[in-house]
């Protein structure tokens, strides 16, 4: 049970490629971020998901049973002019879904106490959090949130994605989320996709959440030459004049290498391997 | 989307204080008219009370007209309305089932003037009024509504076509007026012109002054833009 993307591709005016040929899956049970640099195409991405965007070429799919998709696309849409309590009241009316369900979602949105006012005199996390009830109120199959935390608070944020991830969990729903801040991405994604300039450039799976890499830093003069040396490990890769060579329990085999060609790195650090360093690894791999 | 709760929600949303308040403006305006008569014994006719009334009738119908296609565009909640096309086609059908209601309220209050001037002055009233009174009105209210989402489709700006709607229920019907005044101007074209629903609706509609053909027309380009719109709206990107 997935929503796939084969060759997908998305032309504004006739001549601004927004999207080319993206591969991408979005299983049910699955969170799946979404990163790259402003324009990079994943508001585009996501309004095809939803349905909001119907010209392109290629195939989108979708598998098995259940195809509704909840979205949150850039800013939160709502009738400003009426409560919280209405607009939900309305699109819970309009697309089903039981009480439970309803109360819910205002509880673990914590909107409760400001639900009788007029939507137009929320604040921007309040908003917000609107835009994601309004979302999840269809109860969807997938779940399409674009910068949904934009705004909120880090309190907010932390409970409201701890939320989504059981969500995801418990009711199986799919989940693709965006946003600029990569942590709170690399924290409740089982996989991640990064875009630039209308292509997927790679894909940052959840086993490697859990990586290590040694960080070596080496001088002008070495570092051409220490990256030749290092050529033979797999999974190297540079930033600048750091090279990260995956952590494989036992280093010494690396070091001894590296100065039998008397190569020695002035900083060595040992560290995670965070989706920030796996982002700026492929921005600066892709603007070679 | 289920369909019968979200004309239920629609009818309920549009049918506000704002429309019966212009309802109730146009109904003094025309009130006025209906009491010079009774006071001064004439000289004014039915179609001068019913003129009058469209005077403000008209302007408030075609507001609603086009804020019922644009509001959803304007707030963004097409987004959350417009995810897959049956949802998009239900969407279309609402606007036409809304504008319907609203109009027949008009029209309602339209013959309803007309019959206080019947029983206050002794002019002129029939049942029949009240039917045309109202089918007059609600096909203005459907062809501009029609129109309107069509434009809407090509032209997805929501403050310009606000003001583009005005101009075509108030300055339009004027313009186009004056190619009956250029003799050099062909007589079919004059003709053309003159059966457009788009002059004579704004132009007749005071009046409950549109005739057969008149109507048959609007009728047959309403469904035209129906169709359209229809086969269009579920391959638009928003
Ligand atoms: N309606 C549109 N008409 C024309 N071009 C568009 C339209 N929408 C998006 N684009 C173009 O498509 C490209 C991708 O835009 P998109 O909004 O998907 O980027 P994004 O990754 O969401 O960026 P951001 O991080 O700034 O939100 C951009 O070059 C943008 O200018
Ligand atoms: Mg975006």
């Amino acid at each position: 049970m997935s929503v796939e993307m084969h060759k997908l591709s998305k032309t504004f005016n006739r001549q601004e490629l927004a999207l080319s040929e993206v591969d991408f899956t979005l299983r049910k049970g699955e969170v799946v971020g979404l990163v790259g640099p402003n324009g990079a195409g994943k508001t585009t991405l996501m309004k095809i998901i939803s349905g909001i965007i119907v010209q392109y070429d290629g195939v989108l799919t979708f598998r098995g049973e259940g195809r509704s998709v909840g979205s949150l696309i850039e800013k939160p849409k709502y009738f400003p002019n009426k409560s919280g309590r209405y607009n939900i009241d309305y699109f819970h009316s309009l697309f089903g879904g039981d009480d439970e369900h309803f109360d819910e979602i205002i509880e673990s949105l914590g909107m409760a106490s400001y639900l009788k006012k007029k939507v137009k005199d929320y604040s921007l996390g309040m908003k917000q959090r609107l835009g994601i009830a309004l979302a999840l109120i269809s109860n969807p199959d997938y779940l399409v949130l674009d910068e949904p935390t934009n705004g909120m608070d880090p309190d907010g944020i932390r409970h409201i994605l701890g939320y989504l991830k059981r969500l995801a969990k418990e009711k199986g729903i799919g989940i693709l989320i965006s946003s600029h801040i990569l942590e709170d991405i690399e924290s409740m994604s089982d996989r991640v996709y990064v875009i630039k300039e209308g292509r997927i450039i790679n894909e940052y799976a959840r086993d490697q959440h859990d990586r290590e890499v040694l960080e070596l830093t080496f001088s002008e003069g070495d570092l051409h030459q220490a990256l030749h040396v290092l050529e033979a490990y797999e999974g190297v890769t540079r930033s600048g004049q750091i090279l990260s060579v995956p952590f494989a329990g036992d280093m010494k085999q690396v070091l001894k290498h590296l100065s039998q060609n008397d190569l020695f790195p002035i900083d060595v650090k040992r560290k995670k391997d965070t989706l920030e360093d796996f982002y700026f690894q492929n921005m600066e791999s892709e603007a070679k | 989307m289920n369909v019968s709760q979200f004309f239920k929600l629609e009818i309920k949303r549009n049918l506000n204080l704002a429309l019966f308040l212009s309802i109730g403006f146009a109904f003094l305006f025309g009130g006025a008219i209906v009491y010079s008569i009774y006071q001064m014994d004439g000289p004014f006719q039915p179609r001068n009370v019913s003129g009058l009334y469209a005077g403000i009738a008209t302007v408030a119908l075609g507001v609603y007209c086009s804020k019922i296609v644009i509001a959803d565009l304007h707030y963004g909640t097409i987004y959350l309305l417009f995810t897959s096309a049956r949802d998009r086609i239900v969407f279309l059908v609402s606007r036409v089932l809304v504008i319907s209601i609203v109009s027949f309220m008009f029209g309602l209050g339209c013959a309803a003037l007309l019959y206080v001037n019947h029983a206050l002055n002794g002019q002129p009233f029939s049942a029949g009024d009240v039917g045309n009174a109202v089918l007059q009105y609600v096909l203005f209210g459907v062809f501009f509504t029609l129109l309107f989402q069509v434009i809407s489709m090509v032209y997805q700006k929501v403050m310009q076509l606000l003001i583009l709607s005005l101009v075509t229920i108030l300055v339009l019907p004027g313009l186009l007026g004056i190619v009956f005044q250029v003799e050099a101007i062909p007589e079919f074209v004059k003709d053309f012109v003159a059966y457009a629903p788009i002059y004579s609706l704004p132009n007749q509609l005071p009046f409950l002054a549109l005739d057969g053909m008149e109507m048959t027309l609007t009728a047959v380009v309403s469904l035209l833009l129906f169709v359209f719109a229809f086969k269009r709206l579920p391959k638009i990107d928003y």
